[in-house]
């Protein structure tokens, strides 16, 4: 027999205490046989808590100037040490490799392609992506794209994340399958394309979806 | 460290300025809440707002290894906190605050960073359910109603039933960041 249904009102005023002594045992009764509402409880009421003893405050604006400071002031005397700064950055970031809108270019094809294919390369992987440019001009844009990782002998990619990124915000997500292909969709844009592979990321930057 | 975190470090290490504000914007509060706790007027809780993010800034490339950025910023901001504290004779009971210089005590660190986690759970939340929530939890003394409906333009009945709601899609955000699962992790994590 299953659990009765409870709905969040019904965790809510638990959690709060505003329910009526029978609709409290029976809600009680009816998250200790489901871990699943069991877990929900416990999370409403770690939140409402965290709300109600929240003593935190938000920094002066001068504070948040001083700290923007420093990634202004701090950078120029970083890059000044180019081959650590290069280290870093090929950390994280791909390089593109191929880009079939310049080869359009040199062979006298102008605008119209229907899609377009960009490839990148990084120490841990290598990724080819295809976009798709529909006719209508706000329509949202196909990213498909196939990670090839470059693994150490015995060394097994279990899980591969992709996401794309605008100002630090996730506007699309999927996994890949086991071969590495995944489909992205977003409006016409600029973004991050960031892939997880669990022993590195990898981040592909200013991908245009146009 | 939650994906979010990662793309930001990278984009700051790629040279983003951008990226770097949306850290300073992200965990300033955390950051800034430290000092203030232990009784540090503003003009010393911004010294130690700046030199928690130098510290950061200089961690950037070695932090991907980090599990959690938060716990890494109290960390930072707490032993900040006390190295500035001590330079000045006016807070004379800091060193009664501090029984480990080096970190804060996991339970109030944890403490820390579950609020941090649902602060950025509200502001994922935004408008209408955000305003809604802080109104009836954060502000203080008992909740009103009445003002409270007049205040952000609802009907006074409605507000129980958007409560919830609310309080649902918080813990659904709170869900999927981690929350009730061994401890604060990011989203997507």
């Amino acid at each position: 027999m299953g659990s009765p249904r409870v709905s969040y009102d019904q965790l809510v005023g638990l959690v709060l205490g505003e329910l009526p002594p029978g609709e409290q045992q029976a809600v009680r009764q009816a998250v200790q046989h489901s871990p699943e509402l069991a877990a929900r409880l416990e999370r409403l009421e770690r939140a409402i808590a965290c709300l109600r003893r929240d003593d935190s405050l938000a920094p002066t604006q001068r504070a948040v100037a001083l700290a923007r400071d420093v990634f202004a002031q701090m950078r120029p005397a970083e890059a000044r040490d180019r081959g650590t700064w290069l280290q870093r950055l090929g950390d994280f970031v791909a390089t593109l490799t191929y880009d079939s809108r310049t080869r359009a270019a040199l062979v006298g094809f102008r605008g119209g392609a229907e899609a377009y294919q960009l490839s990148f390369a990084h120490p841990s992987a290598e990724v080819d992506l295809e976009v798709e440019s529909p006719p209508d001009g706000a329509a949202p844009r196909r990213l498909t794209g196939q990670v090839h990782v470059l693994r150490k002998k015995d060394e097994a990619v279990t899980n591969l994340d992709v996401m794309l990124m605008s100002e630090g915000m996730a506007v699309a997500r999927a996994s890949a399958d086991s071969d590495g292909l995944f489909t992205l969709t977003a409006p016409p844009g600029r973004y991050d394309l960031v892939i997880d592979l669990s022993t590195a990321t990898v981040v592909i930057t200013d991908v245009e979806l146009r | 460290m939650n994906q979010d975190d990662r793309t930001l470090i990278a984009r700051c290490l790629a040279g983003s300025q951008r990226a770097w504000d949306a850290l300073v914007e992200r965990y300033g509060r955390l950051v800034y809440s430290i000092p203030r706790r232990y009784g540090l007027t503003d003009a010393d809780a911004e010294d130690v707002f700046q030199a928690a993010f130098i510290a950061l800034y200089r961690s950037l490339a070695s932090l991907r290894e980090h599990e959690r950025l938060a716990s890494w910023l109290i960390t930072t901001a707490h032993r900040e906190t006390w190295r500035v504290g001590k330079r000045s004779p006016k807070y004379t009971e800091l060193d009664e605050h501090f029984p480990d210089v080096s970190a804060p005590s996991d339970e109030l660190a944890s403490s820390w960073e579950e609020q941090h986690l649902v602060r950025r759970g509200l502001a994922e939340l935004g408008p209408p359910c955000a305003p809604l929530l802080e109104a009836l939890f954060l502000e203080p003394g008992d909740a009103n109603y009445e003002r409270i409906a007049d205040r952000l333009g609802m009907r006074v009945g409605s507000i129980g039933p958007t409560r919830a709601r609310c309080l649902g899609k918080l813990e659904r955000i709170l869900r999927r960041m981690g929350l009730g699962e061994g401890g604060p992790k990011g989203p997507s994590e």
